[in-house]
């Protein structure tokens, strides 16, 4: 596709940003917008413009294990569960988001965020979980001195809409394996996450077959599909 | 610590905003759900990518999910029918009474569309109808539906630029 044609480079950000680009098309605009100034500056445009579409959504009060996931996913300690808000207050909900709050808060985030470490990865474990066929299905690489596990998917995975494919870290103590979140199944997607045990507790990573969003207990309760050590014990 | 504290925060803030708007794309909770762990996973890891001089923190955070959302949908078809989602999600009325300035412009200017139009932009939106999908849903041949989006955006950005 030609990505000079100054017309066509507008009506692909357009249709990007309003969801029509599908497919492989939109695949491909991805890859030019990681490096195509211009194309970020029209699609940014895009975004700006269309915005009030969304803002004019009802908001939903998500559930709280979506934020307990999100932690889980990024090595934090459980802490509280975000404080739950009432129907009633939804209405003011819609007032914060507009509001200039969320833009120091994202700086918060920011200055104090983990955005350094996430660049200096450098894998010291790496493993790969096979299927039956001992073709290689995600390749898991780590790095045991910031305890952050990148899992990349090298083959489609397919499995049915009601289940969902949990990591586990496997304790060289023999305890019951910790839960590092839920595995990636699309070819070519990655899953980052920190561990909150330190991996050199480990001696290696399962998957088990779960419900949908993991295991409701904890601990695993389907059967377990890949396991591989990294570690001799 | 600091950092974990305002996250959760922006969490607080942030996510009915942003589960209403996956919910609208995806129909199924549990994937809307999935999407918006997604999204808010990455909003921490790529926090450092944010640029203020670029885009207001709420549509950074609003594209992020509207992208994953649709990413989803590529692999699973929606199932659920729009008319059998809760009552809460379906469109506000007086949502228009909390436009701010900037946004009555767009208000203004979809006004000015032809209704088609008008209504190809909003459901490919906030619904994430692709061209087929509106095609089939408003009984009209798929060319058709493709210009009227084409020219409705050209229109909507000549509008907004006056």
């Amino acid at each position: 596709m030609n990505y000079q044609n100054e017309q066509l480079r507008e009506a692909l950000a357009a249709q990007y940003v309003l969801g029509t680009l599908r497919g492989s098309a939109r695949l491909r605009f991805e890859r030019w917008l990681n490096q195509d100034p211009d194309l970020q500056n029209r699609t940014g445009y895009w975004e700006q413009a269309l915005q009030p579409l969304a803002d004019q959504v009802v908001p939903v009060q998500p559930p709280s294990r979506v934020w307990t996931s999100i932690q889980t996913r990024l090595g934090m300690q459980a802490s509280l569960p975000g404080k739950s808000q009432a129907t009633s207050r939804l209405h003011w909900l819609r007032g914060a988001w507009v509001s200039f709050g969320l833009a120091a808060l994202l700086v918060a985030v920011l200055v104090f965020g983990p955005a350094e470490e996430v660049t200096r990865f450098t894998p010291d474990i790496e493993v790969a979980l096979q299927n039956e066929l001992a073709q290689p299905v995600w390749k898991v690489d780590a790095d045991s001195s910031k305890d952050t596990v990148v899992v990349s998917t090298v083959r489609n995975v397919r499995l049915p809409d009601d289940k969902s494919l949990e990591l586990w870290l496997v304790l060289e103590s023999g305890e019951p394996p910790i839960s590092l979140g839920l595995m990636p199944t699309e070819q070519g997607r990655k899953y980052v996450v920190k561990s909150s045990t330190p991996l050199r507790e480990g001696i290696g990573f399962a998957v088990s077959l779960e419900p949908r969003g993991g295991s409701p207990t904890g601990v695993a309760t389907g059967p377990i599909l890949y396991i591989q050590t990294y570690r001799e014990t | 610590m600091r950092d974990r504290a305002a996250f959760q925060q922006l969490y607080n803030l942030t996510s009915p905003h942003l589960f209403g708007v996956a919910l609208r794309i995806l129909h199924t909770r549990s994937l809307a759900e999935e999407a918006l762990q997604d999204a808010f996973v990455q909003i921490w890891q790529k926090a450092g990518e944010y640029r203020a001089d670029k885009a207001q923190v709420n549509t950074w955070m609003t594209s992020i999910t509207r992208y994953r959302a649709l990413d989803m949908l590529r692999k699973s078809a929606r199932e659920t029918p729009l008319e059998e989602l809760p009552d809460s999600v379906m469109p506000e009325q007086q949502g228009a009474q909390m436009m701010a300035a900037e946004n009555a412009d767009l208000e203004l200017c979809m006004e000015e569309l032809q209704n088609e139009q008008r209504e190809c932009i909003a459901l490919a939106y906030v619904d994430g109808y692709s061209h087929q999908e509106l095609s089939d849903r408003l009984d009209t041949p798929l060319g058709t539906v493709k210009s009227w989006i084409r020219r409705g955006l050209q229109q909507l950005k000549e509008c907004l630029q006056r």
